[in-house]
């Protein structure tokens, strides 16, 4: 992802775009969530969650290196789009990024809360669900910013409930510690943003007033505003930074100010910018100045305007017209500190004017025509209120004359710093532009001294020996780089040795281009070497990155290097993190791990190709299992230099760990069988079939990650979707209310009635283990209730068995409400090919007492055309007529695009009859079968339905009725069957009665199916019909001709279809008969 | 849609395949542990007739041939070697009637030509006889049939994908017709047999059975992945002129290929969902109308929709919030009744 510059057509309008392509096209975004160290971002859809990490995209450029920065865009995927837990509900998500822990956050959909931990640039789920009380949707959750395991939930029924996230497991969900209720609908909660004094407010937006509460005496609020409430809904809240007072923003497009007290402090004056609306309010550093994402509805342009308030208790506009203007509407805004953001309007050109560069606002705002932008307010907006504040500044107060020099200051000390090298926003505005300069690396010492000071426990064990490395890293003094503590370029390349034993060796430098050069050997054949340019990011060290990028010959593209390469490139991402991060030369460190990661590269592969003989034995499975025991080694690698203090001796260390670690492996697999233990845990994980008729199987573990060992159950199902373009509301059990999809903040509507008739549902058993379960409509005439009581217990049972065996579970799932076939049609249906008439009356009943009204229509209907025929001759061609057949084809085309065989193949069975499935040959009606590949499927529906006989009655219909293939008693040989052995030529059966050779060639079969052959006029039927035989048998067919085809009928003899007897094929080059 | 059945299959490792019989009531698991276990679960019961130890590694995957043949399963495993295990009884009653046991199963067949672990077993639609096709991480496809004596007869297809066969699937057994509309008796010859194979060579082959030289032939390839193809599957279809195909790779991309034999021979291709992770299997339900994913951590169903367009049927849920997860039922308004329930539409 680039940023690139958008020349407005307004010139004071300062907009970075993010290019992202074409990836957030169609992103139906409603709200950003940037956590508060700006370091990632969410995009919230209705559908699924974008995640940007900002700390990885690329920097801003100036165009003098504009083609250096785009070749070095660093091969991260930078938008990794999250699917939401709950996909399928219509109720917005909502999101809140934890205060204290920068990379966890947590999304809230209907009533279930999920907390998912961010990974560099991985998102991972967490087991952490919460499942709240609340009678109707989570509207919205905060993250205390005083304790980073409550989490406060706010519904629209009017109740805030609290949350303790820590101890929690699947069977301990996390534990409600008290619930405030209000009467109002609870829009949002928020916590005051001033640490000092009153941390522990929050203040809550119930429909048209605020309430303050103290997180210590939740009982009872501090002050209720309904006394002076809007006239309408307040759609936007923010604290301000300094003082406690709130701003309210409603639907009546007026603004208020509360102290936090309850007095209203000050109003906007609405009636002269009446064609304004706004639709978002933020507080600024100034406490008296505030920014609305506006709409100037006369002309439909959408920007911002600033709010200034004044201390005669009015708040006023500051300009007249709305700034930094765009087409599209202007969906969400936040504004943004970071100095990397900051930068990108002190260094691009066209903004390098030498006026108050300090005062920047900058706003991260996405637009309706999906583009992400960093927008930097109008220098009109800056110029009006500095003008202000001049004026101002004798009379305003104390803490917003300090603000203007010190802007960052106070509003940032609010925050927890971050542990981030962008901790430097604690720096007015000034130093930072110093850094940007020249001295950044006193600077950067001091974040990295203030880092070490706060002394927070890093995140995870992984990062802690890592801290630790760090520091004994820089005691040991052999090591020559890390008395140097100034970060620069030229310090970064100086440290570098000129080779990394075996297979690294330092090619070149190059302080201009900040990149340096390496040739290495690929480990495994030392013939082939490939090249690493590593180059850092322009401006380092204020804004790091290390851009990693392969040269290699082409020659060499296995998937085992490719796999190296993305494990070199994913070490080295993390090594250079760990070390931007705590503020410390990273070139040298990164190429001592890649050292001993080709090191250890070489002993794996080594040993894998000793104890794996074939080949090219599972690649797969060796390969991963491979990554796994790589993992672990280049742990002990540094958990062995921690230890060390030497990177000298690291290597070796390490390598004896390794060592340790395969020679007990070997011992397992000292043959080559037993090896497969080593890899069994790879191979398929999880599985899902449609097995037998109507089930399907589902089977598994999920794979990345331990703790869950539970097989792959299939939750929620949503059983009716195939009607619908949109993913289906699902209903809460006891809700019917929902948020539209469009409006979610302003409108709630009631949704979805449930049917009138017949939707089961199951309600939950009372205990806080909810269980999964499945609702499905079923007509009530089938007998709901005692399926519903069965289903029940079912569930029960299955939640008893969860708990047991989790892994070694397979489930088998009923899938027939699924399918467009049903078993007990099947069941119910008559076929009855003698009468039609007779069969689609009887059916028409079948499936009115179903509830199937459709087919029932159907039926109607063919009966209906049916009982033309009886009046008509029996070769009538009237069911050829346009009107009559193009019904019937399109009834039937339209199941069989659904799917539907049983329907489409019941209606062509009734019509098998009539002149609608004959074809006049030669003025004789003959039948057709286009249809028969429907039909036959059906029959083999049936046959694994075991309704053996109406699959015969189908059978029967079809051209080539003899599709099984020539069976052979095998193991259990019957001797009836063994003496005569005489195959069909069409059936490919054996003939157990009456049959019919040819002297000549001794082909033939059942005498119905000769006499049927040999009566077509067609060439092929005068030959014999064993596939590939030329004989003519010519005076057999005349001979058999001369039969009566009535006689034939007598002496036809049933063949078996169908019986799980042994049966083996005859040869498979024996044809294999058409349908 | 109800699970009607949780079989705590007893395996002590992972699990890596599980297939239902023809009709429904055998349930074959494979796993790690070199075992095979097949469960009777006809109404709803899950009792465990049979435990069949004859591999050497884990075994990869089963396949149920039709009853025609007298349920015969294949197994392939690890150990490079492929069995047929047949149902036998000890007291020489059918095997319907003799439900008190005495179940046995006994390999009839071992097949042990490959070179590396043989990572697919399928059986072919019946309607080509008893045949059976297997693929190897040696990048070899064998098709067995049986000659019915007792003997098999091989051809084995080298270098189908050099890095190893994944996954393989048979086209049902359709006949090509004439494309006429008007309605001319339209069969015409004999089915092609066909199958298709996915492999780490990141392709799906389509292989097609030549009667003239007697011997399999790749017919196309598709390209579309991006990395090492897991599983494939051909979907049944009722037209003669429709061929459909799911494949789903590592790369986390599930697609559908589709091909209409009358107007191209080129192979549409479709993208289900966006991306899964550590996507492991694809499989048509029997009207070919749905398709299951089952992905690391959740198992969807897809459906095209009448825009044409996949859609989920399912919420995808991670296994490991189920015991917490919350009961969501669905609303379904009135019109749209069961899914059989289709309302007649113009079009």
């Amino acid at each position: 992802m680039m940023l690139y510059e958008r020349n407005s057509t307004i010139a004071t309008n300062q907009c970075h775009t993010f290019d992202t392509g074409k990836t957030l096209l169609n992103f139906d975004c409603h709200s950003l969530a940037l956590n508060d160290q700006e370091t990632r971002l969410l995009l919230v859809s209705s559908h699924s969650l974008a995640f940007i990490n900002l700390e990885t995209i690329s920097l801003p450029y100036d165009h003098s290196s504009h083609n250096d920065t785009n070749a070095f865009t660093t091969s991260l995927s930078d938008i990794t789009f999250l699917s939401l837990f709950d996909e399928c509900n219509i109720n917005r998500p909502i999101v809140d990024w934890n205060h204290s822990e920068p990379n966890q956050y947590a999304v809230a959909i209907d009533r279930l809360v999920r907390i998912y931990a961010v990974d560099h640039s991985r998102v991972n789920e967490t087991n952490t669900f919460i499942d709240s009380h609340h009678q109707r949707p989570i509207s919205t959750i905060s993250y205390s910013p005083c304790d980073p395991s409550w989490l406060l939930t706010g519904s629209l029924d009017g109740q805030i409930q609290v949350w303790d996230t820590r101890f929690h497991s699947a069977k301990n969900p996390a534990s409600l510690k008290f619930s405030v209720s209000t009467p109002f609908s609870i829009r949002r909660i928020q916590w005051s943003s001033n640490t000092a004094e009153n941390c522990n407010h929050l203040a809550v937006q119930c429909d048209r007033c605020i309430r303050v509460y103290d997180i210590r005496k939740a009982d009872s609020y501090l002050f209720s505003s309904t006394d002076l409430e809007h006239a309408q809904r307040i759609t936007c809240m923010d604290w301000t930074k300094q003082r406690s007072s709130i701003a309210t923003l409603s639907l009546d497009q007026s603004i208020r100010i509360f102290s936090a007290n309850g007095q209203l402090m000050s109003e906007s004056i609405t009636s002269e910018h009446s064609f304004y609306s706004f639709s978002k309010l933020c507080t600024t550093e100034y406490d008296n100045l505030f920014v609305c994402a506006a709409r100037d509805t006369s002309s439909s342009t959408h920007g911002f305007v600033g709010w200034r308030c004044d201390e005669d208790q009015y708040l006023r506009p500051l300009t007249d017209h709305i700034l930094t203007a765009t087409s599209s509407a202007i969906v969400d805004f936040c504004p943004v500190s970071n100095p990397r953001f900051l930068n990108l309007f002190t260094n691009s050109p066209t903004s390098r004017m030498n006026d108050e560069s300090a005062n920047r606002f900058v706003l991260l705002t996405w637009c309706r025509d999906g583009h992400l932008s960093v927008i930097d307010m109008d220098s009109t907006f800056r110029q009006a209120w500095l003008t202000q504040q001049v004026r101002n500044k004798p009379t305003s107060l104390s803490d917003s004359s300090n603000s203007v020099g010190m802007p960052r200051t106070p509003s940032n000390s609010s925050r927890q710093p971050a542990m981030s090298r962008h901790s430097s926003t604690l720096m007015p505005m000034d130093s930072i532009k110093d850094e940007v300069t020249d001295n950044g690396e006193i600077d950067e010492e001091d974040d990295d001294n203030a880092f070490q000071g706060t002394s927070i426990s890093p995140p995870n064990t992984m990062e802690s020996s890592n801290a630790s490395d760090d520091s004994d890293y820089q005691m040991s003094p052999d090591v020559t780089n890390d008395t140097i503590t100034e970060v620069t370029v030229a310090n970064e390349l100086n440290s570098l040795h000129e080779v990394y034993k075996p297979y690294i060796s330092v090619e070149g430098k190059d302080e201009q281009r900040r990149m340096c050069v390496l040739q290495c050997k690929y480990p495994l054949d030392h013939n082939f070497t490939f090249r690493i340019y590593l180059s850092l990011s322009r401006h380092y060290p204020i804004i790091s990155q290390l851009f990693v990028r392969f040269k290699t010959p082409t020659t060499h593209n296995n998937q085992r290097f490719k796999s190296f390469q993305s494990r070199i490139q994913m070490m080295l991402e993390e090594t250079s993190y760990d070390r931007f991060y705590s503020g410390q030369l990273c070139l040298h460190r990164c190429l001592v791990k890649l050292q001993s990661l080709f090191d250890t590269y070489y002993k794996q592969e080594e040993f894998f190709s000793t104890i794996a003989t074939t080949a090219n034995a599972s690649n797969k499975k060796r390969d991963s299992s491979l990554t796994n025991s790589e993992i672990e080694s280049v742990n002990g690698l540094s958990q062995g230099n921690a230890s060390n203090n030497g990177t000298n001796n690291a290597a070796s260390h390490s390598s004896n760990r390794l060592c340790g670690v395969s020679s007990s492996s070997t011992r397992t697999s000292d043959s080559q069988i037993s090896s497969a233990s080593v890899v069994q845990c790879i191979g398929r994980t999880c599985g899902a079939h449609f097995s037998g008729a109507t089930h399907l199987i589902c089977f598994g573990r999920a794979s990345n990650n331990q703790q869950t060992n539970t097989a792959t159950i299939l939750n929620t199902l949503n059983d009716s979707t195939l009607n619908r373009s949109q993913p289906l509301p699902m209903r809460s059990t006891s809700l019917t209310v929902a948020k539209s999809r469009e409006n979610s903040a302003s409108v709630d509507q009631s949704n979805y009635r449930p049917p009138t008739t017949g939707t089961m549902q199951i309600q939950q058993a009372p205990s806080n283990h909810r269980l999964p379960m499945f609702s499905a409509p079923v007509r009530s005439t089938i007998g709901a209730a005692s399926f519903h009581d069965r289903q029940r217990s079912l569930s029960y049972r299955r939640s008893i068995g969860h708990l047991i065996h989790p892994s070694s579970k397979v489930a088998i799932y009923d899938v027939s409400i699924l399918l467009p076939v049903s078993r007990k049609l099947a069941d119910d249906y008559k076929i009855d090919l003698a009468n039609p008439l007779d069969m689609s009356e009887t059916n028409e009943q079948i499936t009115q007492e179903m509830g199937k009204d459709d087919l029932a229509h159907c039926w109607r209907l063919l009966g209906g055309l049916l009982s033309i025929q009886p009046n008509l001759d029996p070769n009538d061609s009237w069911f050829q007529t346009p009107i009559a057949q193009g019904l019937i084809k399109h009834l039937v085309s339209n199941y069989v695009i659904n799917g539907d065989i049983q329907s489409s193949s019941m209606f062509l069975l009734a019509m098998s009859q009539t002149p609608f499935s004959k074809i006049k040959v030669r003025s004789q009606l003959v039948n057709e079968h286009n249809h028969d590949p429907i039909l036959y499927a059906y029959a083999s529906l049936l046959h694994r339905w075991r309704h053996f006989y109406k699959r015969t009655q189908i059978l029967s219909q079809i051209e080539h009725n003899c599709q099984s293939p020539a069976p052979f008693n095998q193991l259990t040989p019957n001797p009836t069957a063994a003496s005569v052995n005489i195959i069909c030529s069409i059936c490919l059966q054996p003939v157990l009665g009456q049959h019919f050779l040819c002297a000549v060639c001794g082909h033939g079969g059942h005498l119905t199916h000769m006499h049927d052959w040999f009566s077509s006029d067609e060439l092929k039927h005068r030959f014999c019909p064993e596939k590939d035989c030329t004989c003519r048998c010519i005076t057999k067919q005349q001979e058999l001709l001369t039969m009566a085809p009535t006689q034939a009928q007598q002496q036809q003899q049933q063949t078996p279809i169908m019986a799980s007897r042994s049966y083996f094929t005859r040869q498979p080059s024996g044809g294999v008969r058409p349908l | 849609m109800t699970q009607i059945n949780a079989v705590d299959t007893g395996h002590e490792e992972l699990i890596h395949d599980a297939q239902l019989d023809y009709y429904g009531i055998r349930l074959a698991s494979c796993s790690s542990d070199k075992s095979i276990k097949i469960f009777d679960v006809s109404n709803n019961q899950q009792r465990l007739i049979a435990d069949l130890k004859g591999h050497e590694g884990p075994v990869w995957q089963l396949s149920w041939s039709h009853p025609t043949f007298g349920s015969l399963l294949a197994s392939c495993s690890y150990d490079r070697k492929v069995l047929i295990w047949k149902e036998t009884t000890s007291s020489g009653l059918p095997p319907q009637s003799n439900t008190a046991g005495g179940t046995q199963y006994s390999v009839i067949y071992e097949y042990d030509k490959h070179t590396s672990s043989v990572n697919t077993v399928a059986w072919a639609p019946y309607e080509y006889g008893l045949m059976l096709a297997c693929g190897s991480s040696d990048g070899s496809i064998s098709i067995l049939s049986s000659t019915g004596d007792g003997r098999w007869t091989v051809k084995k297809i080298n270098d189908c994908h050099p890095p190893g066969v994944n996954a393989l699937s048979w086209a049902p057994a359709v006949l090509p017709q004439s494309s006429d509309e008007s309605g001319v008796q339209g069969i015409t010859g004999e089915p092609v047999k066909r199958f298709v194979s996915a492999g780490c060579d990141c392709l799906i082959r389509i292989w097609k059975f030549r009667e003239q030289d007697d011997g399999w032939i790749e017919e196309t390839h598709l390209d579309q992945h991006n990395d090492w193809v897991r599983d494939v599957a051909w979907a049944p279809t009722f037209s003669f002129h429709r061929d459909k195909i799911a494949s789903c790779s590592q790369d986390g991309h599930v697609y559908v290929f589709t091909r209409d034999i009358r107007s191209s021979t080129n192979w549409e291709c479709t993208q289900i969902g966006t991306h899964f992770n550590d996507v492991w299997s694809v499989s048509w339900s029997l009207t070919g109308d749905i398709l299951a994913v089952a992905a690391a951590d959740k198992v969807s169903l897809w459906k095209v929709g009448l825009d044409g367009k996949y859609q989920c049927l399912t919420t995808p849920h991670t296994s490991a919030s189920s015991a917490g997860s919350p009961s969501v039922s669905s609303a379904v308004d009135s019109t749209a009744g069961e899914t059989g329930n289709i309302p007649l539409m113009a079009t």
